[in-house]
């Protein structure tokens, strides 16, 4: 999941990139309203969270140059007025949800990590597909009631394929959504990381969760079971 | 330019007086000139026919004595004579007094050929005469004698008055220039005294010496020191407020800081004291929040114009939905349409905000706002089908920083804010129960005329 930090003060930002990449997401940050809307029309992003008082250009105004250029991404707004003009005209611009500053990196994280489920029409931070079970919040993944060890990456490609599901993603947009830009796209990587995961969660190969679809990707194949 | 108005109209006067007094100096001494030759002319007439009145014609010939009846014809130095020429400007008679004229202004005066019947009055300034020319027709049996009588006077005694009356004039209009400036300066200082007054006060009040303006001031200046008043006090009490507001976030910041400063000093582990200090940074956070709600919460409203009701739960509502867009929340809402509230359009969004906030986060599926008009009051019901408050509880929830649910994330100041606005505009915040189940908050506010 790749999120876009827009956030002028540099230790707010760096504690903001530092904990959202410890959670396993990718991060692109900038730190005024013109870039921002640059990157965010440019680039695909699955969320982006935004600080209203940013210099010059406002948060606001980011917000609607993005839903003008038709990006439908989750924004989730930081305020640190926290008036109530503040967050209706935030979310009257296009936002999703809006934070107080200041607030607790837990709460953001459940905040964003809500947005998402909802951008992907999930309701729930426990999705459940036959037997297995992944759980947004604690960031885990169990079959038939065990948790599975994954690694960062393996939980980061199957939540991104899950909360797609049904959808056919290719590689291309795996490797975009899942590492930085300067990772290393050697598409052998992602190989890796199917095979691990296909083992890890279906070790004798019964369920087929993700199936490869030749010269297209991959797809989450399991219905869901609420 | 000079700064003070005092200065400035001075100023003007000492420009702009000298000016209308050379005018009037101007058209003093131009009637005076007028009526000095005016004089000089109708003495010259009377002397023509003076001069006439002792002529006889004897056999087609004008005859006159050798003496006249004024004396100054007779004297040589008397500076006034008599010249008499026949029509072809032969000189026929000449006073005694005129032995001293020059021949050559003889011969000038010889060639003067009037109008019949209009005499003449000219000043000649070279030669300083005055010089009245009368033209004499004398009808004799038919016959028409023409004569021409010329008067001198010499112009020194009246250039003599002129010059006295000149002088005399410039030196009283002089002292009439500065005796207005005087006056001038006089009615200004009279005049700007009110100002003076006040800005002595002004200062009085800068010192601290007094608190307002008490002068009574001039009907021009009233509505100036009345507003100044005005401003005065909401200044003052605008400072009282901020000096209260900081003091307040300054003393119930002690306590938390106090707690982990003597955290320091006990044996914590490192967990407890991270809990430690993350507790006490909420609600250190949490007491920054309220006192910042509090200074958004306008104190002063100005004239209270209508806001929309309606349009700030719409607003609110859409804004909300979007928040809570997983809960699917149904809001309906009745009796809004044409409901205003009388008041800061910021107070209301923070009212509503704080209310429907807690709706939606409590609420299972369904929200209702409704409103009504009871009497001289405006009752506006926001309700819920969310768990709902015990009566027990109801007291607690209102006050600051009380919260009964600690898994929803908030600040806990809501619910204090509501109330904290709703004081100020006379209102009151009541806890019920909703017909849809949940909690319900009542808001009584003054109805909006």
């Amino acid at each position: 999941m790749k999120i876009l930090i827009v956030e002028d003060d540099p230790d707010l930002r760096r504690q903001l990139v530092t904990s959202l990449n410890s959670r396993s997401y990718t991060v692109e940050e900038c730190e005024d309203g013109d870039e921002a809307v640059y990157l965010g029309t440019e680039y695909e992003f699955d969320l982006a969270i935004v600080d209203i008082g940013l210099p010059g250009r406002s948060g606001l105004e980011v917000i609607r140059a993005w839903r003008k250029a038709q990006r439908d991404m989750p924004v989730l707004i930081l305020t640190a007025r926290g008036d109530w003009q503040d967050k209706v005209e935030g979310l009257e611009s296009g936002a999703d949800d809006y934070l107080v500053k200041p607030f607790h990196i837990e709460e953001l994280s459940a905040r964003v990590n809500a947005l998402l489920r909802r951008a992907a029409g999930h309701a729930k931070p426990q999705m459940t597909y036959g037997s297995i079970t992944l759980d947004t919040t604690a960031r885990s993944v169990s079959v038939n009631g065990e948790e599975v060890k994954l690694t960062s990456y393996e939980y980061r490609t199957l939540e991104y394929l899950v909360l797609h599901a049904g959808q056919t993603i290719s590689k291309a947009e795996l490797t975009e959504h899942l590492y930085h830009q300067d990772y290393d796209r050697d598409s052998n990587v992602l190989e890796v990381f199917i095979r691990r995961l296909r083992q890890k969660l279906d070790p004798e190969q019964t369920l087929n969760p993700i199936l490869t679809v030749r010269g297209l990707g991959y797809r989450f194949a399991l219905e869901a079971t609420d | 330019m000079p700064g003070s108005l005092q200065a400035r109209m001075l100023w003007a006067s000492i420009v702009m007086l000298p000016i209308l007094t050379i005018f009037a100096g101007a058209a003093l001494q131009r009637a005076f000139e007028t009526s000095l030759l005016t004089s000089e002319e109708s003495q010259a007439r009377l002397h023509t026919y003076a001069l006439l009145s002792s002529a006889e014609f004897i056999e087609s010939e004008l005859v006159l004595p050798r003496t006249l009846q004024e004396p100054r014809f007779s004297q040589v130095q008397s500076g006034l004579s008599a010249l008499v020429f026949d029509s072809s400007g032969e000189l026929k008679w000449r006073s005694e007094s005129s032995s001293l004229i020059d021949e050559e202004l003889i011969t000038r005066i010889a060639q003067i050929e009037p109008e019949p019947g209009s005499s003449r009055f000219s000043h000649l300034k070279a030669d300083q005469l005055f010089l009245y020319v009368y033209p004499l027709i004398w009808d004799i049996d038919g016959l028409e004698y023409k004569y021409l009588i010329a008067i001198l006077h010499t112009d020194v005694e009246s250039m003599e008055e002129l010059t006295t009356f000149q002088t005399q004039l410039w030196g009283w209009l002089l002292a009439v220039y500065l005796l207005a400036l005087l006056l001038q300066y006089l009615i200004l200082r009279w005049g700007l005294k009110p100002l003076n007054a006040l800005a002595e006060e002004i200062s009085g009040i800068e010192r601290g010496e007094t608190t307002d303006l008490k002068g009574r001031y001039p009907d021009e200046v009233e509505p100036v020191t009345r507003n100044l008043n005005r401003l005065i006090d909401t200044e003052r009490h605008q400072r009282e407020r901020y000096r209260n507001t900081l003091a307040d976030l300054a003393h119930s910041l002690k306590t938390p800081l106090a707690v982990i400063k003597g955290a320091a000093g006990e044996s914590h582990s490192l967990e407890s004291y991270q809990r430690l200090i993350d507790e006490q940074s909420d609600r250190m956070t949490q007491i920054v929040q309220y006192q910042l709600s509090r200074a958004v919460k306008s104190k002063d409203r100005p004239l209270a114009n209508a806001v929309s009701i309606h349009l700030a739960v719409e607003r609110i509502c859409s804004a909300l939905s979007k928040v809570y867009a997983s809960k699917g929340i149904e809001v309906t809402v009745s009796g809004l349409e044409e409901k205003s509230f009388a008041g800061d359009e910021r107070d209301l969004m923070e009212l509503l905000g704080n209310l429907l906030e807690n709706a939606f986060k409590y609420g299972r599926t369904r929200v209702a706002v409704s409103a009504s008009l009871e009497e001289h009051e405006l009752l506006l019901l926001i309700g819920d089908d969310g768990p709902g408050i015990g009566s027990g509880e109801h007291q607690t929830i209102l006050q600051r920083g009380a919260r009964l649910d600690m898994s929803t994330p908030g600040q806990g100041i809501g619910l204090a804010v509501c109330a904290d606005i709703l004081s100020s505009y006379n209102g009151a915040l009541e806890v019920g129960t909703s017909a849809l189940g949940g909690a319900e908050f009542q808001i009584r506010l003054p109805a909006a005329l």
